[in-house]
């Protein structure tokens, strides 16, 4: 089932090429954030462009909307769902500039892979504090800091209610980056704690809480597509192991339970799939596109786990790369914010779809 | 037909109560001393935790994921100080005779706080069940000898079980299956009794760390349910060596390694079963080698049933600390996790899993004290025998009585030649519920946990994503829980149907 318009196809392909001639073998066992093999990837996908691919025409870029951000990242998920986190930080934190309506006066900046907090949503944490241009507070779980030079952080000015998104050099003095955490999932993502001293920042236009939580809707779509492509990537492995493990005399592909297993596996990708494809073709993201988003990461989330039980003991091994994408999958939950504190979200949208916000 | 339970039980017990609960049947049969060794072992294991357990736990399993090759030396030894490697062997045998029940009450106790260090101790008891499971009474007094010893002396000595191999694993479980596995491993008879073995076991856990190793193997790969065997090869034996450490997603304290046989001459007296010793039985050899398979099955499976509804009450745990302390906060006001009705009711189930879980594997293991693998242990005159007679001469007289061949044919009659299929069916049936129903419910609570934290619980510093790594293995080992329910068919449901089990049903 394909759900993407033909003027996307080049682009999928170039990130399934790479996928499949770069990341296949770094897949299985990439744990470590500061590999040497994980740098050279991250300096391949710059060469191809990838970390520009929706940072604004005027400064180089690509100027992608989230749709090709959205093929991309499926297709490269299927393969190495950190990479595709990689590539979805930076292009984040482009489209949260965008959704600011404002202009990067930072050149080098723009050439630059940027850091993200993907997994704190806008109202789940106190970002930190904003003063002329100083930023003093915590941004937890920033992704990708341990390799991008600049990270965009969301900040609370002094007296105001609204989001002001930052330019960050980390290098600078007054930040520190913690070194690279230890997660669940994404492990070689370079995911770290970042905390302000009054440090300096580029400040990048503003957002009301409303419309950053809109921007956060949009996000949606892209995260919808690192899991298609992760669950892409388990389903295949784990039909292509049932007809090539033997038990009891045959191919695990001829057992009933195997079949059924994969069969609601099946399902549930297809279902994913055409959420997926609502939330593409919707006129505005919304709450329906947290609510497929919420929907799709349950499907994710229990048949990466069949992919790993498939396979018995070598799927919970790292040889395959099942056990990475049940870890990725879960990781991907907290995208963009927790679970719960996107379930409570909407309902709080329930009656009153204005508030979007806590009660 | 209407299967029940019931007709499993002896024809003796209660049957509409058995219907109703075996635990609940079984309940008569327990000897009086398993109240307090369940107490004993859970104020034990809650020490042990305090202590040992806890301050390690996420800290090894970082240092593991670093350096795969580290292995749990240092817990081992630890371990060895608490006397928790013989603390459930029966006295007679060098231990110390506590009560199985009650190591199950320890091992739930210590997987709430790590499974993977839990089945450090838990697999050396898979080792010592299989052991026991085959009643060869001389190697047992040996090698739970020297068990007991190496406690003494500071030289841990585990036991494990190798049955996994590379192209075989759910199949070499069931012998329905076993005949049509991809076997790798087999025994060549020599004229003095002793065993060449060659081939390769993998998964083994606590392979490198483990002095015996219990190894279930095949003289015709052909025909490998009547020609199965159990020999026990010490680590120094020359023609064996310890092959390459799986890298795990979770329970790395636990090594699972490759065991390399290769030419590997296991004397005859290390041999614990094989078809020599079922000659004059009355029942096959395929019939008893099942009947071994079922008792360590009935027992280890349970055991699984128990590291799980420890992890169910470990995410049980880290949620309600976690939901006290943490709040949502907005425009300046905040609102603790735990006051928001969908957070409360996340725990309430939760807390339902986990006791669900736990009355799973008890019912399995009540059933396997009254009519299993530990029935004979658990007879009120073994018992009083065991914590009445003083040690100085109880251990040497049972140790002349054990080393008797005549010893071993008794008692294999009693418990391999006559063991009633009806208890072989209910002990398996409900170790095989226990298990699939307890490790669904852990990674069910510790999902619940980790979504309920959010990103906080992505971090390997909080320990609860360690749960959800760990428990997945759970719903693997042990027979994968797809196995595990088609065996709850075949033992509790199928009764006398003809219902076609373990058969292919579509082609490749």
């Amino acid at each position: 089932m394909t759900i993407w318009p033909e003027s996307l196809a080049p682009w999928r392909n170039a990130a399934a090429e790479f996928a499949t001639t770069r990341l296949h073998p770094f897949a299985c066992g990439g744990e470590s954030h500061n590999s040497p093999e994980m740098a050279g990837i991250l300096r391949e996908l710059a060469d191809l462009g990838f970390h520009q691919l929706c940072a604004p025409e005027a400064l180089d870029g690509l100027n992608q909307e989230v749709s090709t951000l959205a093929a991309v990242l499926e297709s490269m998920a299927q393969t190495d769902c950190t990479t595709a986190s990689m590539v979805y930080g930076t292009a984040a934190a482009w489209l949260a500039v965008t959704a600011a309506g404002a202009e990067l006066p930072d050149t080098t900046a723009a050439e630059s892979w940027l850091a993200w907090p993907a997994f704190h949503g806008v109202v789940e944490h106190s970002w930190p504090g904003l003063t002329k241009n100083r930023l003093t507070g915590q941004a937890p779980m920033v992704l990708g800091a341990t390799h991008a030079p600049f990270a965009v952080i969301p900040a609370r000015p002094l007296g105001s209610d609204k989001v002001t998104l930052a330019l960050v050099n980390l290098s600078h003095k007054s930040v520190h980056v913690s070194g690279a955490l230890r997660t669940h999932g994404l492990s070689a993502a370079g995911i770290s704690d970042l905390s302000f001293k009054s440090a300096r920042c580029v400040t990048l236009g503003e957002m009301t809480t409303e419309q950053y939580l809109a921007f956060e809707d949009t996000l949606t779509i892209a995260v919808a597509a690192l899991y298609t492509g992760l669950m892409g990537g388990s389903l295949e492995t784990a039909k292509t192991y049932a007809t090539q493990r033997r038990q009891g005399g045959g191919p695990i592909s001829g057992w009933g339970e195997v079949r059924r297993m994969l069969s609601e596996a099946t399902r549930q990708y297809q279902s994913s799939v055409a959420l997926l494809s609502a939330m593409l073709t919707a006129e505005a993201p919304g709450a329906n596109c947290q609510h497929h988003l919420i929907t799709i990461s349950e499907a994710a989330c229990a048949l990466t786990s069949t992919g790993i039980q498939v396979l018995g003991g070598n799927g919970y091994t790292r040889d395959y790369g099942q056990e990475k994408r049940m870890r990725d999958a879960r990781q991907l939950r907290a995208m963009p914010g927790g679970i719960i504190y996107r379930k409570s979200r909407l309902a709080s949208n329930l009656y009153h779809p204005s508030e979007g916000v806590l009660s | 037909m209407n299967p029940t339970l019931s007709q499993y039980l002896p024809s003796g017990a209660d049957q509409p109560l058995a219907d109703w609960s075996a635990a609940f049947a079984s309940e008569g049969q327990l000897p009086a001393n398993v109240r307090g060794d369940v107490s004993k072992a859970l104020g034990l294991a809650r020490a042990f935790c305090q202590e040992v357990v806890t301050p390690l736990a996420v800290e090894l399993d970082g240092r593991i994921q670093d350096s795969p090759e580290l292995l749990p030396d240092e817990f081992i030894r630890t371990a060895a100080q608490w006397r928790l490697f013989s603390r459930w062997i029966p006295r007679m045998m060098g231990g110390e005779g506590w009560h199985l029940l009650s190591l199950y009450a320890f091992l739930e106790e210590v997987s709430s706080h790590c499974v993977g260090l839990a089945n450090v101790i838990g697999v050396h008891y898979l080792g010592v069940a299989t052991l026991t499971a085959t009643w060869n009474l001389s190697l047992m007094s040996r090698v739970f000898a020297d068990v007991r010893a190496g406690e003494r002396k500071g030289e841990p000595c585990l036991v494990s079980l190798a049955i996994t191999e590379p192209d075989a694993g759910t199949d070499v479980e069931e012998t329905v299956l076993l005949d049509r596995a991809t076997l790798g491993t087999h025994g060549q008879r020599e004229p003095d009794g002793s065993y060449r073995l060659n081939g390769r076991k993998v998964f083994i856990s606590n392979g490198h760390v483990s002095r015996w190793h219990m190894v279930i193997c095949y003289q015709d790969r052909k025909k490998a349910a009547d020609t199965m065997m159990v020999l026990a090869v010490h680590k120094h034996l020359p023609g064996f060596s310890l092959g390459a450490q799986e890298h795990k997603m979770g329970q790395r304290a636990c090594v699972a390694s490759e065991l390399i046989f290769d030419d590997c001459r296991v004397p005859a007296d290390c041999v614990a079963f094989d078809p020599e010793q079922t000659r004059g039985f009355s029942r096959s050899h395929h019939e008893i080698g099942q009947t071994i398979i079922d008792y360590v099955v009935s027992s280890t499976r349970a055991g699984v049933g128990a590291f799980a509804a420890g992890v169910a009450q470990g995410a049980l745990r880290h949620a309600l600390e976690y939901s006290h302390n943490h709040s949502h906060s907005h425009s300046g006001a905040s609102k603790r996790l735990i006051d928001r009705q969908m957070v409360q009711t996340t725990l309430a189930d939760m807390a339902a899993n986990a006791r669900q879980a736990r009355q799973a594997w008890l019912e399995s293991a009540f059933y396997n004290t009254g009519f299993g693998l530990f029935a004979k242990l658990s007879e009120p005159f073994s018992q009083q025998l065991e914590r009445m007679a003083p040690g100085f001469f109880y251990r040497p007289v049972s140790g002349w009585v054990m080393r008797r061949s005549l010893s071993t044919n008794w008692i294999r009659k009693q418990l391999l030649d006559s063991y009633p299929e009806h208890c072989q069916h209910g002990s398996s049936g409900l170790a095989s519920l226990a298990k699939f129903t307890c490790s669904d419910l852990a990674i069910e609570n510790a999902d619940k946990a980790m979504e309920l934290m959010g990103a906080d619980g992505l971090r390997h510093s909080q320990g609860v994503e360690k749960l959800l790594r760990d428990a997945k293995l759970l719903q693997i080992y042990e027979g994968t829980n797809q196995l595990n329910r088609i065996n709850l068919l075949k033992c509790l449901l199928a009764g006398r149907s003809d219902a076609i089990l373990f058969r292919q049903e579509y082609s490749a």
